[in-house]
Parts: C-alpha cells; sequence; structure tokens
C-alpha cells in the first residue's frame, strides 16, 4: 500500500512534467530559466528527503545512501546556481516545478509519520520511482529544450549521478525485502 | 647517462688497481638500481561515476594520486587506506608501502570498485 502511495505521489509528479509539454492548446515550451529552476526543485526534493532519512532511518545503509542524497543534490544544485548567476539567468517558477515541490512535500508529509524499518522501506522505495521519473524527464524533456549550451551540459553531466543514485537505491530495496 | 659514467669509470679504471673497477661497478649498479626503484606516480581519474582505470599495477614506494573531476565528493577507501571525502577538482595521494592486491570502493557510492596492484 505504501508503495503505491509512493509510486501513486511520483507518478502524478511525472504526469504534471509531461503534461505541460502534452496539452492540446500546446503552451509555449519550458525556457531556459524554467528548466533550471525545474532541476533546482528536483534536487531540493531529493536533499529534504535525505535530510529526514539520514535522522530518521534505522539501517546504517540507507542512511548513508541519504547522506550521499544530500551530498550529491547539493553538488548539483550548487553547480545550477552559480551558473544560472553567471549567466544572469534567474530561475522562473512554472506549474511543473510548483507540481514537483508540492509532490515533494506531499511525500515528505508522509514519511513523517512512519518509522523503523516502514520508514526505511517508503522512503527507498520512493527514492527508486523519485530517480527513475526524474532520469527520464531530464533526458527526454529538459535536456533536449534546453537552450544555453552550458545548462545543457550541466544536466547532462548529472545523468550518470542519478543513475547511480537509482542503482544504489534498487540495491537498498532488494536488502529491505528480506 | 649511464653512459657517460660507464665511459667516465673505463678511463679511470685502466691505471686504478684491480679493485678499483669492482667498487665502480657497484656504484654503477646502486645507481642503476636507484633510478629504477625511483618512485613512479600514477594517476586515478574519478569521472563521471567511475574509476578509470579501474585496475591499476605498480611497484612498493609507488604513488597513487586520485585526481576528482566528477562535480560530487568522492571517496577511495579500503581497508588499509581511507581518502576520506575528496571534493571536485581536489586530489588525493597514497604511498604504497607493501605488496599485494589491494581493492577499494567509494564509500559514498559503493557500486564503484577498483584496485591496486601492487608488486
Amino acid at each position: 500500500m505504501l508503495k503505491t502511495i509512493a509510486l501513486t505521489i511520483t507518478c502524478a509528479a511525472l504526469a504534471a512534467f509531461t503534461s505541460a509539454q502534452a496539452q492540446s492548446s500546446s503552451p509555449p515550451p519550458l525556457n531556459d530559466a524554467q528548466i533550471a529552476m525545474i532541476a533546482v526543485v528536483a534536487n531540493t526534493v531529493d536533499v529534504d528527503a535525505g535530510k529526514l532519512a539520514a535522522d530518521k532511518a534505522s539501517s546504517k545503509e540507507v542512511k548513508d545512501f541519504a547522506q550521499t542524497m544530500i551530498r550529491d543534490h547539493t553538488a548539483v544544485n550548487a553547480k545550477a546556481t552559480a551558473l544560472a548567476k553567471k549567466l544572469n539567468m534567474t530561475p522562473e517558477e512554472s506549474a511543473t516545478s510548483r507540481s514537483l515541490k508540492a509532490d515533494g512535500d506531499k511525500m515528505l508529509a508522509k514519511l513523517k509519520g512512519m518509522s523503523g524499518a516502514e520508514f526505511d522501506k517508503a522512503y527507498v522505495d520512493n527514492e527508486v520511482a523519485y530517480h527513475d521519473a526524474v532520469i527520464g524527464v531530464v533526458t527526454k524533456t529538459l535536456i533536449p529544450n534546453t537552450k544555453n549550451v552550458e545548462l545543457k551540459s550541466l544536466l547532462e553531466s548529472a545523468g550518470p549521478i542519478f543513475t547511480a543514485h537509482l542503482e544504489h537505491a534498487k540495491q537498498l530495496q532488494k536488502t529491505l525485502k528480506k | 647517462m649511464l653512459a657517460i659514467l660507464f665511459g667516465a669509470f673505463s678511463f679511470t679504471s685502466c691505471s686504478k688497481p684491480t679493485s678499483e673497477p669492482t667498487s665502480s661497478d657497484d656504484n654503477k649498479t646502486e645507481r642503476a638500481t636507484a633510478e629504477r626503484s625511483a618512485p613512479a606516480a600514477v594517476t586515478v581519474l574519478i569521472r563521471n561515476m567511475k574509476f578509470e582505470p579501474t585496475a591499476i599495477e605498480v611497484k612498493k614506494g609507488d604513488i597513487v594520486e586520485w585526481k576528482n573531476e566528477d562535480i560530487t565528493p568522492h571517496t577511495a577507501t579500503a581497508s588499509s587506506f581511507d581518502s576520506g571525502s575528496i571534493g571536485p577538482e581536489k586530489s588525493w595521494r597514497h604511498t604504497f608501502t607493501e605488496a599485494g592486491n589491494f581493492p577499494y570502493i567509494c564509500t559514498f557510492h559503493p557500486a564503484m570498485k577498483a584496485a591496486v596492484n601492487v608488486k
């Protein structure tokens, strides 16, 4: 049931990502400032979940994973905000970034109500689904629509990081199934 | 360099007692040995969530330098050495004083595995 909730929330976020592009009335495609904001929000959501898990998780492996999420997503965000500053670009909110933030907050609230092995499993299950969704959006929507080459390059360099996170989370999932 | 030394010793050995060439040969051998075993510095790049190369072979006394070219921190951690966090654009060096095979990982990203083989 918890896995279903985690997946439902994440799928809703993914749908929000893609619906902006799929609407028949053709809303304007995302601009670089909006893409930068989506990237920043996506990283921040995972840093926040990581901070909760670093504190609450009962398994050492899950706590260590959470610390890596904090470290890595903070590092990517530092690069993104430094680049935006250099380009005189103010990251811009969009329906997509707001939806992503709202869904992240909902997941956080759900996780706060859990503890022990139940928390560990829900957190890791969500991390698998979340990273899978983010990789898909970055690859299929953000990178192809990014105009600025430096921003595009940063998003491309994030790919192996997020893939490593996904694989790490999947490994953890296997151990928590027991 | 060796050729010059050899030439110099050959010149001096002509008028010296027979024991002299032996000590000059020893000097040549010592110098050659020192040159052969001068510690080398080998670089392992940390790039795109990988150690490059994953397997390296060094001699006792050699130094390995890990250079982090990623935007996230990493570690190079084995039972006998631990870099701690290596930040982006930072490096960490370790001298291998014992022979053996030393598998290591990044403790932040445990799927990152590599090894140093020391002869």
